[in-house]
């Protein structure tokens, strides 16, 4: 490794982690919990566990080293943070595993609920933003939650597979569907 | 705008105005573009909308990070020290006389609970950090759960030899703080046994367990009376300290060590005195545990000098555990050579929570039950070999990952037969298939001239069972058991559960029903019982599947077998396919309770596929139990490429059952053959009676499966170097022996044959074995004039050998097994053979660096 300290010192990543992000975690958790605190609650979690990861990896001589970590860091905090999320959102609506759903119950329980953002959550915007909030209200939840990882996070296409555990392919079908939906209201024909 | 429309199914267009083409889509999308306008229409609408998206974005609210949580993760960022450890140390002060007692007497717990409790304890952690300052009795009452761990868990835990990772590099600082430290506790070890016995015998409280309970109970009077953990102890007292001798300073220091050493969770205690290694087994001791961390470390903040007043956690105390932490991480990657020396008791394997996606080949937590090698038995004493069949092919993909892992394997992970059974053979299948129901596998025996020891003969049997197309097969009622515990979410684990399901759901036909249970903390139905013919529905469900929690394998495989029993097809196949690494780590543990409850179901008419994932902590011992015991098969997927083989190109294979309880037993003409050894099968061994008694389980053949085991035979009047010497004749006994009248009469017929195959198999929902009788006449064909398959197959068995550097490898080296190898690919239509040579030679310069 080029710099020990660096290496041995995980708390510099993670403080540097927090800076770039906070935002766009937070902003991702409240899309899909519509709760700014169990956002918060989310996004402490997930830097918590990148204190505990960031240790783990640190004291281990195996790779991937601190560096290399470091260097897929951002799909890492938003998995870790949509696991999280979920944990949350099926604390909330607790299942005993006894009982059944029934058949045609098409939510699966892992399911991320309802994705936003919706136009409550930004009341304030401007009238253009607010068709475009229109707009992506509309879109399926899946489709909602792409497009935040991609536009608003600034992941790609790969690191939103690692996310969400969908191909790569798939993510791009879902972005192009969700671009392809949002023209017919956004674009004049 | 229709054409414009018709540009819009094109998901390149989106790809390209995100930038997510490469450079050579992008030029031929270009390309595309000046050809047809309609495209470039919809690019340019497509970055319309991005550009709004993006404004809309950046338009949203910005929020941070509220101040405390700020603070309380720069906290946990700051002391990188074990979470739970910190901070159950944070306003500790104690008598270290008697906390050097305690933390001794408590920290051999630690090395056995410590995998346990370390997610606890992190999580304690951030409770700690948010909320209110941290009490022992919040530590403790976190820690309470594993209290109730059922008594058999932890016994087991103790009891069972800790094992230790191998080949890996020894870090000489560690072995030399650690041989120090080792002394230092020979040297205390006395102190503070007398220590304990002052203390224990007049301070016994009431407890359920009087010498568990009593020594926590202690720790906690050492405070005064009081349980508050911030209580600051009063000067004098901790000056009294100042004549502890470097001894006991040390003590902490090594008893600090011991969970690094112990992190197995099941290396015996590395104390000897009866009583501390009492305690060590009591789980009651239990809740004492987070203390006993915490007076560790603030003994190591005292042998530092650094601890004032004894108030607080000293800054630096955490700095230190940082140490010790990477200390002890290093300390549980040690070799085995410092691992025997330190602990003396057998020790194999350490068990981390290392769940990185890097983890290795050789990752800590993946477990092998030891393999003894046959040997060579005498025929006039052994005359019957008999064995039950195994299809499995875990071990080879194993093996694989371990070579391309830059690794030899374990020679435990070696299992010979698995990984002959790994490849494709071209052996004839039963006759007359169109609707007569003749046998369901054929049967056939081979012999040549063994190439590895030319004085022996290689005795190849291979059973082929019927091919079922899919049409043929019988519906089927599948419950997916995906395990969704946080050590799944490795992307060649959870990941590729789903991206083989998918593979797998193209393979189904539309009448056959998909049902999806995941188990983590809790277990849950995600998809009852759906038609494949809703393949949508079933691919929605898998997408959502998330890694998050803990395992418990035993509620999940319940709820599995009610869905499958809710929806058993009569005619069909019923089976759960279990997705899981292994790793059941929440609780019954108990292999014994899953596998019983397995067994108990297959007799019922549901069986169970176990598909082993990803390499981190994989119970490979467990998984092949409950196979095994529970006559399921058993397949080990790293690779897409693994899970489409597994999944697809063997899926009748894996689903249907042709044939169980199939038993081989060969009886050896003493007349032609002194000794022989069976290569590989050496969980497989049954007693002879066992081949005439139904009520004995055996394995089961799959559609299309096919299965080979060698026997290595040994001509009359050559004996080699390694059977056991001849007991001598029974005086009392009379002599007919079993071939008696073979022997004699040599000038007859019969007596060339070198050996009788019976093969016993039921039909798959029959009770009634069917026999099924080959014999063998003895041959001399050259190796070299065998079929391809016969010396691939001869080459994966030496080639094993090889990897567990067996005593019966004979003349070949890795450099023989190569060149056999590449003279026999043959077609090689998946490229599995081709990818055995690159193993061989990776093999070979392993081996060629190790020594």
């Amino acid at each position: 490794m080029a710099d020990p300290n660096d290496a041995d010192d995980p708390s510099e990543l993670i403080n540097r982690a927090v800076e770039e992000h906070q935002r766009s975690l937070l902003a991702y958790a409240g899309g899909l919990l519509h709760d700014p605190v169990a956002a918060q609650d989310a996004v402490q979690d997930t830097f918590l566990q990148l204190c505990r990861k960031a240790r783990q990896i640190a004291a281990s001589d195996e790779p991937p080293t601190l560096a290399e970590f470091a260097t897929r860091l951002a799909p890492w905090l938003f998995t870790v943070c949509r696991t999280r999320v979920i944990d949350m959102q099926r604390k909330h609506q607790p299942q005993a595993f006894a009982t059944r759903r029934d058949p045609d119950d098409s939510a699966p329980e892992a399911e991320v609920m309802d994705p936003g953002p919706t136009p409550e959550d930004v009341a304030v915007a401007s009238e253009e933003h607010r068709r475009v909030a229109e707009s992506i209200s509309e879109l399926s939840a899946r489709q909602r939650e792409i497009l935040q990882l991609r536009m608003q996070a600034g992941l790609s296409y790969r690191e939103i597979a690692e996310v969400t555990g969908l191909t790569t392919t798939n993510v791009g079908f879902h972005l192009h569907q969700a671009v392809a939906n949002l023209r017919k209201q956004l674009v004049a024909t | 705008m229709s054409t414009s429309k018709e540009a819009w199914d094109d998901d390149r267009i989106t790809a390209y105005v995100m930038q997510e083409l490469t450079p050579e889509e992008t030029t031929a999308f270009e390309a595309e573009m000046q050809a047809r306008p309609e495209l470039a229409v919809a690019i340019d609408q497509a970055r319309n909308v991005t550009d709004q998206l993006a404004s809309f974005y950046a338009s949203l609210p910005v929020t941070t990070l509220d101040a405390n949580r700020r603070e309380a993760i720069a906290g946990a960022s700051a002391s990188t020290s074990p979470a739970g450890v910190s901070s159950a140390t944070s306003g500790f002060s104690r008598n270290k006389v008697l906390l050097a007692a305690v933390a001794a007497s408590l920290l051999l717990v630690i090395g056995l609970v410590l995998p346990v409790m370390r997610e606890r304890q992190i999580r304690t952690a951030m409770v700690d950090e948010s909320g209110p300052a941290p009490t022992s009795a919040a530590a403790i009452s976190e820690a309470a759960p594993f209290e109730s761990a059922d008594n058999a868990t932890l016994s087991k835990m103790s009891d069972e030899p800790a094992e230790s990772s191998t080949a890996q590099v020894p870090d000489r600082d560690a072995i030399v703080a650690l041989r120090e430290t080792e002394k230092s506790l020979r040297a205390t070890r006395k102190k503070i046994r007398a220590e304990l016995e002052v203390v224990v015998a007049p301070k016994s409280v009431a407890s359920p367990d009087p010498s568990a309970g009593s020594s926590v109970t202690i720790g906690l009077d050492s405070n005064g009376d009081a349980p508050a953990p911030n209580l600051r102890l009063p000067r004098n007292r901790r000056s009294g300290m100042d004549g502890m001798d470097k001894g006991m300073m040390e003590m902490g220091m090594s008893s600090a060590l011991a969970p690094g050493m112990g992190m197995g969770g099941a290396s015996p205690p590395p104390l000897d005195s009866g009583e501390l290694a009492q305690l060590g087994h009591k789980p009651s001791a239990l809740p004492g545990l987070p203390a006993a961390v915490s007076d560790a470390s603030s003994m190591q903040g005292e042998t530092r000098g650094t601890l004032s007043g004894g108030q607080g956690l000293p800054s630096d105390t955490s700095d230190m555990m940082l140490r010790v932490e990477s200390v002890r991480d290093k300390t549980s990657r040690l070799s085995k050579e410092v691992e025997a020396k330190l602990h003396p008791f057998g020790s194999d394997e350490f068990k981390s929570e290392d769940d990185s996606l890097g983890t290795g080949p050789q990752a800590p937590g993946d477990k092998f039950s030891p393999i003894n090698e046959n040997e060579f038995r005498r025929v006039t004493e052994h005359p019957l070999s008999t064995l039950s069949i195994d299809v499995d092919t875990a071990s080879y993909a194993k093996v694989r990952s371990f070579l391309q892992g830059g690794q030899l394997p374990r020679p435990d992970s070696v299992r010979i037969e698995e990984m002959i059974n790994y490849f494709d053979y071209d052996y004839t299948g039963p006759i007359a298939i169109d609707g007569e129901s003749t046998d369901p596998f054929a049967a056939a025996m081979t012999a040549t001239v063994c190439p590895w020891e030319p004085k022996h003969r290689l005795v190849r049997v291979g059973l082929q069972a019927k091919h079922l197309t899919k049409q043929e097969r019988p519906r089927c009622n599948l419950v997916f058991l995906i395990d969704t515990s946080g050590s799944m979410s490795a992307s060649n684990k959870l990941p590729l559960v789903i991206d083989g399901m998918k593979v797998l759901l193209n393979e189904l036909r539309e009448d056959d029903q998909v049902a999806i249970v995941v188990y983590a903390g809790s277990a849950g139905l995600v998809l009852d019982s759906t038609p494949v013919s809703q393949s949508e529905k079933i691919l929605r469900a898998l997408t959502q599947l998330q890694a998050g929690g803990s395992t418990n394998g035993g509620a999940g495989l319940q709820l599995a077998y009610d869905t499958a029993r809710e929806h058993f097809l009569k005619d069909g196949v019923n089976r759960i396919i279990l997705c899981s690494d292994g790793d059941f780590n929440v609780g019954m543990t108990g292999t014994d309770q899953l596998v019983r409850e397995a067994r108990t179901q297959a007799k019922s008419g549901i069986d169970l596929t176990v598909l082993g994932f990803g390499m981190g902590n994989h119970n490979d011992a467990m998984m092949e139990k409950i196979s095994n015991d529970a006559e399921g098969n058993y397949a080990f997927v790293d690779t897409i490429g693994e899970a489409r083989k597994v999944l697809a190109d063997q899926l009748t294979g894996t689903l249907v059952t042709v044939a169980k309880d199939v038993k081989i037993q060969i009886e050896f003409n003493p007349a032609v053959v002194s000794a022989y050894r069976l290569i590989g099968y050496e969980n497989r061994l049954l007693a002879k009676e066992d081949f005439n008694d139904d009520t004995k389980d055996a394995g089961e053949i799959g559609a299309g499966h096919r299965v080979t085991a060698f026997y290595e035979v040994v001509p009359a009047g050559v004996l080699p170097d390694a059977v056991a010497p001849p007991v001598d004749p029974l005086k009392y006994q009379p002599q007919p022996q079993v071939d008696e009248e073979d022997a004699k009469d040599e000038s007859e017929p019969a007596s060339t044959e070198v050996l009788t195959l019976k093969l016993r198999y039921k039909p798959p929902q029959g009770d009634t074995s069917t026999l099924m009788t080959r014999v063998l006449e003895d041959s001399e064909t050259p190796f070299e004039s065998v079929d391809n398959d016969f010396r691939f197959a001869a080459a994966v068995a030496a080639f094993g050998m090889q990897l567990r550097s067996s005593q019966f490898a004979g003349s070949w080296t890795y450099d023989d097994v190569l060149r056999v190898v590449e003279g026999a690919t043959g077609d090689d239509p998946h490229g599995l053979r081709g990818e055995m040579i690159e193993l061989v030679k990776a093999a070979r310069n392993l081996t060629v660096r190790e020594r």
